[in-house]
Protein backbone atom coordinates (compact mmCIF):
# COMPACT_ATOMS: atom_id res chain seq x y z
CA UNK A 1 0.00 0.00 0.00
CA UNK A 2 2.77 2.42 1.00
CA UNK A 3 4.60 1.64 -2.22
CA UNK A 4 1.51 2.47 -4.21
CA UNK A 5 1.14 5.80 -2.40
CA UNK A 6 4.81 6.56 -2.97
CA UNK A 7 4.46 5.77 -6.66
CA UNK A 8 1.50 8.15 -6.98
CA UNK A 9 3.33 10.87 -5.03
CA UNK A 10 6.31 10.56 -7.38
CA UNK A 11 4.02 10.74 -10.41
CA UNK A 12 2.40 13.84 -8.98
CA UNK A 13 5.72 15.57 -8.33
CA UNK A 14 7.02 14.66 -11.79
CA UNK A 15 3.97 16.30 -13.32
CA UNK A 16 4.71 19.71 -11.71
CA UNK A 17 6.15 22.48 -13.84
CA UNK A 18 9.70 23.76 -13.45
CA UNK A 19 8.65 26.78 -11.41
CA UNK A 20 6.93 24.65 -8.79
CA UNK A 21 8.43 24.84 -5.30
CA UNK A 22 7.71 22.96 -2.12
CA UNK A 23 8.80 24.83 0.99
CA UNK A 24 9.27 22.46 3.91
CA UNK A 25 10.45 24.49 6.88
CA UNK A 26 13.83 25.87 5.92
CA UNK A 27 14.23 23.61 2.90
CA UNK A 28 13.05 24.54 -0.55
CA UNK A 29 12.58 21.85 -3.18
CA UNK A 30 11.87 22.01 -6.87
CA UNK A 31 10.44 18.83 -8.35
CA UNK A 32 13.84 17.32 -9.18
CA UNK A 33 15.32 18.02 -5.76
CA UNK A 34 12.28 16.65 -3.98
CA UNK A 35 12.28 13.42 -5.99
CA UNK A 36 15.98 12.98 -5.32
CA UNK A 37 15.58 13.72 -1.61
CA UNK A 38 12.71 11.26 -1.27
CA UNK A 39 14.72 8.52 -2.95
CA UNK A 40 17.63 9.08 -0.58
CA UNK A 41 15.78 9.81 2.62
CA UNK A 42 13.49 7.00 3.87
CA UNK A 43 12.43 9.12 6.85
CA UNK A 44 11.08 11.85 4.57
CA UNK A 45 9.43 9.25 2.36
CA UNK A 46 7.72 7.71 5.37
CA UNK A 47 6.69 11.13 6.67
CA UNK A 48 5.12 12.11 3.34
CA UNK A 49 3.24 8.81 3.05
CA UNK A 50 1.93 9.35 6.58
CA UNK A 51 0.72 12.82 5.61
CA UNK A 52 -1.08 11.43 2.56
CA UNK A 53 -2.87 8.86 4.72
CA UNK A 54 -3.72 11.41 7.42
CA UNK A 55 -5.19 13.73 4.81
CA UNK A 56 -7.23 10.94 3.23
CA UNK A 57 -8.61 10.05 6.67
CA UNK A 58 -9.33 13.72 7.36
CA UNK A 59 -11.15 14.23 4.06
CA UNK A 60 -13.30 11.16 4.64
CA UNK A 61 -14.17 12.14 8.21
CA UNK A 62 -17.58 13.84 8.34
CA UNK A 63 -17.24 17.36 9.75
CA UNK B 1 3.06 45.62 18.29
CA UNK B 2 6.62 44.42 17.79
CA UNK B 3 7.06 42.62 14.46
CA UNK B 4 10.16 40.49 13.96
CA UNK B 5 10.92 39.15 10.49
CA UNK B 6 14.46 38.16 9.53
CA UNK B 7 15.26 37.74 5.85
CA UNK B 8 18.36 35.84 4.81
CA UNK B 9 17.47 32.84 2.64
CA UNK B 10 14.87 31.73 0.13
CA UNK B 11 12.41 30.50 2.75
CA UNK B 12 12.59 33.77 4.69
CA UNK B 13 11.81 35.67 1.49
CA UNK B 14 8.36 34.15 1.82
CA UNK B 15 7.94 34.63 5.57
CA UNK B 16 9.17 38.23 5.29
CA UNK B 17 6.63 38.92 2.56
CA UNK B 18 3.86 37.32 4.63
CA UNK B 19 4.75 39.38 7.71
CA UNK B 20 4.65 42.57 5.62
CA UNK B 21 1.28 41.58 4.23
CA UNK B 22 0.00 40.92 7.77
CA UNK B 23 0.94 44.35 9.11
CA UNK B 24 -0.38 45.97 5.96
CA UNK B 25 -3.75 44.28 6.45
CA UNK B 26 -3.90 45.21 10.12
CA UNK B 27 -2.98 48.76 9.21
CA UNK B 28 -1.95 49.88 12.67
CA UNK B 29 1.36 51.32 13.87
CA UNK B 30 4.01 48.76 14.69
CA UNK B 31 7.69 48.62 15.47
CA UNK B 32 9.59 46.56 12.89
CA UNK B 33 12.59 44.40 13.61
CA UNK B 34 13.13 43.42 10.01
CA UNK B 35 16.15 41.85 8.31
CA UNK B 36 19.41 42.97 9.97
CA UNK B 37 17.60 44.50 12.93
CA UNK B 38 15.97 41.14 13.77
CA UNK B 39 18.43 40.38 16.56
CA UNK B 40 18.22 39.18 20.13
CA UNK B 41 19.63 42.45 21.47
CA UNK B 42 17.03 44.54 19.67
CA UNK B 43 14.23 42.24 20.76
CA UNK B 44 15.31 42.46 24.40
CA UNK B 45 15.59 46.23 24.18
CA UNK B 46 12.20 46.79 22.56
CA UNK B 47 9.92 44.05 23.85
CA UNK B 48 9.00 45.82 27.10
CA UNK B 49 7.10 48.51 25.19
CA UNK B 50 4.76 46.13 23.38
CA UNK B 51 1.78 43.92 24.22
CA UNK B 52 1.91 41.90 21.02
CA UNK B 53 5.01 40.21 19.61
CA UNK B 54 4.84 38.87 16.06
CA UNK B 55 7.53 36.59 14.67
CA UNK B 56 7.67 35.25 11.09
CA UNK B 57 10.64 33.12 10.12
CA UNK B 58 12.57 29.97 11.00
CA UNK B 59 12.08 28.32 14.33
CA UNK B 60 12.91 25.08 16.05
CA UNK B 61 11.99 23.35 19.30
CA UNK B 62 14.30 25.61 21.28
CA UNK B 63 13.56 29.03 19.89
CA UNK B 64 12.94 31.52 17.11
CA UNK B 65 15.91 32.31 14.90
CA UNK B 66 17.53 35.69 14.42
CA UNK B 67 18.82 37.25 11.21
CA UNK B 68 21.40 34.90 9.70
CA UNK B 69 19.92 31.86 11.41
CA UNK B 70 22.86 31.23 13.74
CA UNK B 71 21.39 32.59 16.97
CA UNK B 72 17.97 32.94 18.53
CA UNK B 73 15.90 36.08 18.90
CA UNK B 74 13.86 34.26 21.52
CA UNK B 75 14.79 31.08 23.34
CA UNK B 76 14.33 29.61 26.80
CA UNK B 77 16.87 32.00 28.30
CA UNK B 78 14.93 35.16 27.46
CA UNK B 79 11.37 33.96 26.91
CA UNK B 80 10.42 35.22 30.39
CA UNK B 81 10.40 38.63 28.71
CA UNK B 82 7.20 37.55 26.94
CA UNK B 83 5.29 37.50 30.23
CA UNK B 84 1.83 39.01 29.82
CA UNK B 85 2.22 39.32 26.04
CA UNK B 86 0.44 37.90 23.03
CA UNK B 87 2.99 36.02 20.94
CA UNK B 88 1.91 35.34 17.37
CA UNK B 89 4.29 33.28 15.27
CA UNK B 90 4.59 31.59 11.90
CA UNK B 91 7.63 29.42 12.44
CA UNK B 92 8.41 25.73 12.53
CA UNK B 93 8.30 23.62 15.69
CA UNK B 94 8.46 26.32 18.37
CA UNK B 95 5.01 25.30 19.66
CA UNK B 96 6.34 21.85 20.56
CA UNK B 97 8.65 23.02 23.33
CA UNK B 98 9.92 26.64 23.33
CA UNK B 99 6.39 27.99 23.00
CA UNK B 100 5.28 25.85 25.95
CA UNK B 101 8.16 27.25 27.98
CA UNK B 102 7.17 30.83 27.09
CA UNK B 103 3.58 30.07 28.06
CA UNK B 104 4.74 28.51 31.35
CA UNK B 105 6.69 31.66 32.10
CA UNK B 106 3.61 33.79 31.70
CA UNK B 107 3.06 34.61 28.02
CA UNK B 108 -0.64 35.40 27.77
CA UNK B 109 -1.11 33.78 24.37
CA UNK B 110 1.27 31.62 22.36
CA UNK B 111 0.21 31.10 18.74
CA UNK B 112 2.65 28.67 17.18
CA UNK B 113 3.22 25.47 15.21
CA UNK B 114 4.40 22.28 16.87
CA UNK B 115 5.64 20.78 13.61
CA UNK B 116 7.33 21.97 10.42
CA UNK B 117 5.36 24.58 8.49
CA UNK B 118 5.11 23.56 4.84
CA UNK B 119 3.57 25.05 1.72
CA UNK B 120 3.74 25.24 -2.06
CA UNK B 121 4.46 28.36 -4.06
CA UNK B 122 1.59 27.54 -6.41
CA UNK B 123 -0.91 28.11 -3.58
CA UNK B 124 1.17 30.56 -1.56
CA UNK B 125 -1.65 33.08 -1.18
CA UNK B 126 -3.92 30.52 0.45
CA UNK B 127 -1.26 29.33 2.90
CA UNK B 128 -0.47 32.93 3.80
CA UNK B 129 -4.14 33.75 4.38
CA UNK B 130 -4.41 30.86 6.83
CA UNK B 131 -1.17 31.77 8.63
CA UNK B 132 -2.17 35.44 9.01
CA UNK B 133 -5.81 34.87 9.79
CA UNK B 134 -5.63 34.65 13.60
CA UNK B 135 -4.07 38.02 14.26
CA UNK B 136 -6.26 39.74 11.69
CA UNK B 137 -9.32 38.28 13.39
CA UNK B 138 -8.06 39.40 16.80
CA UNK B 139 -7.54 42.92 15.50
CA UNK B 140 -10.87 43.19 13.68
CA UNK B 141 -13.29 41.31 15.89
CA UNK B 142 -11.65 41.28 19.31
CA UNK B 143 -12.75 37.71 19.98
CA UNK B 144 -11.19 35.51 22.64
CA UNK B 145 -8.12 33.56 21.53
CA UNK B 146 -9.93 30.28 22.06
CA UNK B 147 -12.61 31.43 19.60
CA UNK B 148 -9.96 32.74 17.21
CA UNK B 149 -8.20 29.38 17.26
CA UNK B 150 -11.45 27.61 16.36
CA UNK B 151 -12.06 30.11 13.55
CA UNK B 152 -8.53 29.63 12.26
CA UNK B 153 -9.00 25.86 12.16
CA UNK B 154 -12.22 26.45 10.18
CA UNK B 155 -10.29 28.74 7.85
CA UNK B 156 -7.82 25.92 7.21
CA UNK B 157 -10.75 23.53 6.64
CA UNK B 158 -12.27 25.90 4.09
CA UNK B 159 -8.92 26.26 2.34
CA UNK B 160 -8.51 22.47 2.24
CA UNK B 161 -11.92 22.17 0.66
CA UNK B 162 -11.40 25.06 -1.75
CA UNK B 163 -7.97 24.13 -3.10
CA UNK B 164 -8.00 21.69 -6.00
CA UNK B 165 -4.38 20.61 -5.78
CA UNK B 166 -4.08 17.46 -3.66
CA UNK B 167 -0.52 18.21 -2.52
CA UNK B 168 -1.62 21.59 -1.14
CA UNK B 169 -4.52 19.91 0.65
CA UNK B 170 -2.00 17.65 2.40
CA UNK B 171 0.12 20.52 3.70
CA UNK B 172 -2.77 22.74 4.64
CA UNK B 173 -4.08 19.85 6.73
CA UNK B 174 -0.62 19.30 8.17
CA UNK B 175 -0.25 22.97 9.14
CA UNK B 176 -3.75 23.04 10.61
CA UNK B 177 -2.95 20.08 12.85
CA UNK B 178 0.38 21.62 13.85
CA UNK B 179 -1.19 24.90 14.90
CA UNK B 180 -1.46 25.50 18.65
CA UNK B 181 -2.80 28.37 20.68
CA UNK B 182 -1.83 28.19 24.33
CA UNK B 183 -3.81 30.38 26.68
CA UNK B 184 -4.86 30.18 30.31
CA UNK B 185 -8.01 28.34 29.23
CA UNK B 186 -6.30 26.23 26.62
CA UNK B 187 -3.05 24.91 28.11
CA UNK B 188 -0.64 22.57 26.30
CA UNK B 189 -1.76 18.95 26.24
CA UNK B 190 1.78 17.68 26.64
CA UNK B 191 5.03 18.41 28.42
CA UNK B 192 8.65 17.29 28.35
CA UNK B 193 8.36 16.51 32.06
CA UNK B 194 7.24 12.93 32.69
CA UNK B 195 5.44 13.85 35.93
CA UNK B 196 3.57 16.67 34.23
CA UNK B 197 2.49 14.32 31.42
CA UNK B 198 1.25 11.89 34.04
CA UNK B 199 -0.62 14.70 35.82
CA UNK B 200 -2.18 15.81 32.49
CA UNK B 201 -3.46 12.28 31.95
CA UNK B 202 -4.73 12.08 35.50
CA UNK B 203 -6.31 15.49 36.06
CA UNK B 204 -6.58 17.03 32.58
CA UNK B 205 -4.33 19.77 31.17
CA UNK B 206 -5.97 22.72 32.88
CA UNK B 207 -5.57 21.31 36.39
CA UNK B 208 -2.24 19.63 35.74
CA UNK B 209 -0.54 22.87 34.66
CA UNK B 210 -1.67 24.54 37.88
CA UNK B 211 0.26 22.02 39.93
CA UNK B 212 3.49 23.45 41.25
CA UNK B 213 6.47 21.44 42.42
CA UNK B 214 6.08 22.73 45.99
CA UNK B 215 2.39 21.82 45.98
CA UNK B 216 3.10 18.27 44.80
CA UNK B 217 5.87 17.92 47.39
CA UNK B 218 3.49 19.20 50.07
CA UNK B 219 0.90 16.62 48.99
CA UNK B 220 3.47 13.80 49.18
CA UNK B 221 4.57 14.92 52.67
CA UNK B 222 0.96 15.11 53.81
CA UNK B 223 0.21 11.63 52.44
CA UNK B 224 3.26 10.08 54.12
CA UNK B 225 2.45 11.82 57.42
CA UNK B 226 -1.16 10.75 57.10
CA UNK B 227 -0.14 7.15 56.52
CA UNK B 228 2.21 7.12 59.52
CA UNK B 229 -0.45 8.65 61.79
CA UNK B 230 -3.14 6.22 60.56
CA UNK B 231 -0.85 3.25 61.08
CA UNK B 232 0.07 4.42 64.55
CA UNK B 233 -3.59 4.93 65.45
CA UNK B 234 -4.51 1.47 64.16
CA UNK B 235 -1.62 -0.04 66.15
CA UNK B 236 -2.86 1.65 69.33
CA UNK B 237 -6.35 0.25 68.70
CA UNK B 238 -4.89 -3.23 68.14
CA UNK B 239 -3.13 -3.01 71.51
CA UNK B 240 -6.42 -2.15 73.16
CA UNK B 241 -8.64 -4.80 71.56
CA UNK B 242 -6.97 -6.55 68.62
CA UNK B 243 -8.35 -6.56 65.07
CA UNK B 244 -11.94 -6.30 66.28
CA UNK B 245 -11.10 -2.91 67.79
CA UNK B 246 -9.45 -1.78 64.56
CA UNK B 247 -12.47 -2.82 62.49
CA UNK B 248 -15.06 -1.20 64.72
CA UNK B 249 -16.23 2.34 64.06
CA UNK B 250 -13.96 4.80 65.83
CA UNK B 251 -14.30 8.55 66.23
CA UNK B 252 -10.68 8.84 65.07
CA UNK B 253 -11.61 7.46 61.65
CA UNK B 254 -14.13 10.24 61.20
CA UNK B 255 -11.34 12.66 62.06
CA UNK B 256 -9.00 11.10 59.47
CA UNK B 257 -11.76 11.16 56.83
CA UNK B 258 -12.44 14.85 57.52
CA UNK B 259 -8.73 15.67 57.26
CA UNK B 260 -8.55 13.83 53.91
CA UNK B 261 -11.62 15.64 52.59
CA UNK B 262 -10.16 18.97 53.67
CA UNK B 263 -6.85 18.24 51.93
CA UNK B 264 -8.56 17.14 48.71
CA UNK B 265 -10.83 20.18 48.74
CA UNK B 266 -7.82 22.45 49.23
CA UNK B 267 -5.74 20.92 46.42
CA UNK B 268 -8.46 20.53 43.87
CA UNK B 269 -10.55 23.62 44.47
Amino acid sequence: MSEEIYRVVKEYIKSRNNGWRFIFGGQIFDKHKLLKKMEKDPELRKFIIEQVIKTAVDLLTPK
Amino acid sequence: MLVIAPRFDEATEYSYKWAKKLVEEIGKPYEPLFEDSATRENFEEKVGKHDIVVFYDHGDEEGLLAQGGLTYVIDKKNDHMLKGKIVYTMACLWGSDGGIDAWKKGAKVVWAYRDVFAFTNSEEELFMECANYGLILYDREGKSWEEIYEEAVKKFDEAIERVEDGWSKIWLRHNRDALVCYTENNPPETSKCMFRRFAIKLFGAKRAWKLRRTKVLALIIICVGYGVALHDYAHALWQVGGYREILSLQGGYVGFALIMLGILAYFFS
